[in-house]
């Protein structure tokens, strides 16, 4: 949860390694195992959703790989479950991913939430090519669905299309509404929602068909 | 006692929280509930190390004793680091105490903090850290509640500006000597109830404890050392620990692999400890004597098992001199074919450009082609004999031919300014030398090979005399000659292919008067910390000379006096409380040799009885035999 995308990626790397994987690699003078993140997470967020598709060099028995990974991970990440993919029909999972469902809790937090989503817009100042750049986040979020007092699930946009940052929305939550223990919100990024076709129906990562 | 908890919004604000939270793997997780087989309590050892994580995390001795303590059943061992200004800001205004990684405790609920102190500038911030601990500076203030302060390293060689703070030293290698003082502590602080001082009494007795409170230091009045009386039956001179044969210690082989980058990302070998070659200037190649070479048989099984066990891709090959050791090739042959499958770097950091193999370094660069780096130290052959590098000009320009005709654009060349009898000529040579370099190349270009557009980096330490060197009696240059003759290498450093790196004199100063300072320095160094809350010195840009200036001159002392000054020959240096092996008649001897321009034959080639010779290290018997052939 505290360390940035390419930290993760490389840990993540180091397990695989420990587990003695079959990896395939980039090529070049700098060769890197293939595998991809389905959407980087940012720092200070927890996640149930992270896919990692994983290039191998041989089939094998998964159960065994799994196993062997699962006692390689450093504290606090685990593995939730596989799926074999067809490495010639599968394709690319970053650029599947339309959709996240993230839940902000916090006491009192969902009259927060509701408040700021009738704001018509949310213009958050945004890093980007090294330049503040106004944004608003607000048609980057779908729907939302408060879960009780607390607690609310926020469907969003996400991916290379259009990405809404969890950590944008709790500066919206300072800016518009000056909430001053935005910092202090627990984000859990709980699922992604992919398409195998742009028209095709949104469903979970595990659920392809390659 | 109670967990430090580090709450979101905390973690969130500052930068690179994966600084403190701990959590990688291997980490060594033991709790403060167990009990060892005895009924009582683990003993409770912090290993802090007064730096970041990322600098902390890259350090190999943290690594190995880390390891060795966690090995004992009675011991555990936490590690803690310095926080960064922004998080340092928030405990201070939270009220949170520095603390550990592993189980998050405060760093003052342990039995005893070890700091490790790689240089003199880690002084400042270890005393800031003990402050943020909420531990008393001071031996003289701690109670019994508080822990136990001790400290090792390679500064530690002349702890004295530190003697006040510090209850205990160890001096030397402390695989052995740290578990042993940590098991006397258990014995006597956790299952007895000893007092700090019967405790410490008791520890001094122990081969490689230096207790500085048991000693007093009497000053004639033109400031140098009059005496040193031990107390309490204390031993004196107290000589360092080392590790005969490391073959047979515990190498750490699990070690936590950090979740964010470090500045050294890699596994590390240590290859072997000492050094042949016996370069004046140089403390490391003095007080880790003899020369003792690891195998090359259980460097490569430790090599395969640290790959196993970390998942790293690189691994660095550590000595002070790599190329210098005797089974590199078969090392190599060793471990090459194996890294290559498991596409892992092999880095060999300390070459010296005179044996280097470029047979070697394309077999290990087969995939990167990581820079080269050698240190002439000087420029003119003069100098280099004065302090005694033992290469030559054309062993250089043939190295760099050598480097240029295998595809590299160039290196990175280490230089030091400022050395013992160094004029601008000398000075003036290191630019001339770098012309000579450029003309090797234009000289493959000229025959006709492919080559790129040279690049050569420069960079200059300044000269520090250090303590137990041939050079513990020299005076530094001065702030204004040193300025000066960066200017003058500024200069007259040709064309755009040389890029020069230097630094600015102030640290290099502050850590000369360290270096060779006394008792009465600990003054300073402890109101620079109250009074103008000085922490990170090891960090250039936050270091202000001009605080400890002030300080000096309030506390009726000079820089001048530690730094500059020539010291005579029958001088009793602060430093004499210690006994690394090399004796003082032997360094003097050197001394003498460089100021007649003299060469010393590394220690396998001909031994020079400099003190360690009759602990009969195996390169030290092969030295001594080729002294009798002679």
């Amino acid at each position: 949860m505290w360390v940035s995308h390419l930290d993760r990626m490389r840990s993540m790397e180091r397990a695989l390694l420990r587990a003695d994987f079959p990896l395939t690699y980039s090529k070049g003078f700098n060769p890197r195992p293939q595998m991809v993140f389905a959407l980087p997470s940012s720092l200070g967020i927890r996640s149930e959703s992270e896919y990692i598709d994983i290039s191998l060099s041989e089939k094998g028995p998964a159960e065994h790989l799994f196993s062997r990974l699962e006692v390689q991970l450093p504290e606090g990440i685990s593995l939730m479950g596989y799926r074999e993919r067809d490495p010639e029909n599968a394709k690319n999972l970053m650029g599947q991913v339309y959709e996240a469902d993230y839940v902000f809790s916090n006491p009192g937090l969902s009259e927060k939430i509701e408040k700021l989503l009738v704001c018509p817009e949310l213009i958050i100042e945004k890093m980007s090519k090294k330049r503040l750049k106004d944004e608003d986040i607000r048609p980057l979020i779908l729907s939302s669905e408060v879960l009780d007092a607390d607690r609310t699930r926020l469907r969003v946009l996400a991916g290379s299309r259009a990405n809404l940052r969890p950590d944008t929305l709790l500066q919206a939550l300072e800016k518009y509404l000056a909430y001053a223990e935005a910092q202090s919100v627990d984000v859990l990024r709980e699922e992604l929602w992919i398409k195998e076709r742009e028209d095709g129906p949104l469903i979970r990562p595990m659920e392809t068909n390659d | 006692m109670n967990q430090i908890n580090l709450d979101t919004a905390l973690l969130r604000a500052v930068e690179l929280p994966g600084r403190y939270v701990g959590g990688e793997f291997n980490q060594t997780k033991k709790s403060w509930q167990d009990l060892a087989a005895d009924g009582k309590r683990l003993l409770r050892f912090a290993f802090c190390f007064p730096d970041t994580y990322e600098i902390g995390m890259s350090n190999l001795a943290l690594r190995i004793l880390y390891d060795v303590v966690n090995r004992e059943e009675g011991l555990l061992c936490e590690r803690v680091f310095a926080p960064w200004l922004d998080m340092k800001a928030t405990m201070e205004e939270k009220d949170i105490p520095l603390f550990s990684l592993e189980n998050h405790y405060a760093a003052k609920d342990f039995d005893c903090v070890g700091f490790t102190l790689s240089y003199e500038l880690a002084f400042s911030p270890t005393l800031a850290l003990m402050k943020l601990a909420g531990i008393p500076l001071r031996t003289s203030e701690r109670g019994d509640g508080d822990p136990i302060i001790i400290a090792g390293g390679p500064a530690t060689y002349n702890i004295e500006p530190m003697a006040d703070f510090l209850d205990l030293v160890l001096i030397g290698e402390g695989e052995e000597s740290l578990p042993e003082l940590l098991k006397l502590m258990r014995q006597m602080r956790v299952l007895g109830q000893a007092p700090r001082e019967e405790f410490l009494i008791e520890a001094s007795k122990l081969k490689g404890v230096y207790v500085p409170s048991l000693y007093d230091i009497s000053y004639k009045d033109d400031g140098t050392i009059e005496a040193i009386r031990p107390k309490h039956g204390a031993v004196f001179p107290v000589k360092k620990r080392v590790i005969m044969d490391l073959d047979l210690v515990a190498y750490p082989i699990k070690t936590p692999v950090p979740n964010i980058r470090t500045v050294h990302d890699r596994a590390f070998l240590e290859v072997f400890r000492g050094c042949p070659r016996g370069c004046r200037f140089c403390q490391a190649g003095q007080i880790y004597r003899p020369v003792r070479e690891k195998g090359a048989n259980v460097l490569a099984g430790q090599m395969e098992a640290i790959l196993e066990e970390t998942g790293y891709d690189e691994v660095g090959m550590l000595s002070l001199s790599t190329s210098d050791y005797s089974q590199l090739q078969n090392l190599m042959d060793r471990v090459l074919p194996r890294a290559s499958d498991r596409k892992v770097n092999v880095s060999l950091p300390s070459l010296r450009i005179d044996n280097f193999s470029l047979n070697l370094l394309e077999e290990i660069s087969k995939t990167r082609k990581a820079g080269l780096t050698f240190a002439p130290e000087a420029g003119s052959q003069r100098l280099r004999d004065v302090i005694n590098k033992g290469i030559d000009e054309d062993e250089i320009l043939r190295g760099m031919g050598l480097a240029f005709r295998g595809g590299y654009r160039g290196a990175k060349l280490y230089f030091m300014l400022g050395l013992p009898t160094e004029t601008d000529e000398d000075v003036l040579a290191i630019s001339a030398l770098c012309k000579k370099i450029m003309d090797v190349w234009a000289g493959l270009k000229a025959e006709g090979l492919k080559l790129k557009r040279p690049e050569i980096t420069i960079s200059t330490a300044l000269f520090i005399p250090k303590p137990f060197t041939p050079f513990q009696w020299v005076g530094q240059s001065t702030m204004d000659e040193l300025e000066h003759k960066v200017k003058v290498l500024r200069e007259s450093l040709p064309g755009k292919s040389i890029r020069y790196n230097w630094h600015t004199p102030e640290t290099s100063r502050w850590e000369a008067v360290l270096a060779r300072g006394d008792r009465r320095l600990g003054r300073v160094l402890e109101r620079a910390l109250l009074e103008h809350d000085v922490y990170l010195t090891s960090w250039e840009e936050f270091f202000d000379l001009s605080i400890f200036q002030k300080l000096m001159d309030e506390e009726g002392l000079s820089m001048a006096f530690y730094a500059n000054r020539e010291r005579s020959i029958d001088e009793i240096f602060p430093w004499d409380i210690l006994d690394p092996g090399p004796t003082k008649a032997f360094l003097r001897r050197e001394y003498d040799k460089a100021k007649a321009g003299e060469l010393t034959d590394p220690c396998g080639e001909f031994c020079s009885y400099c003190g360690v010779h009759s602990w009969d290290a195996p390169l030290c018997v092969r030295g001594k035999e080729a002294r009798r052939a002679r």
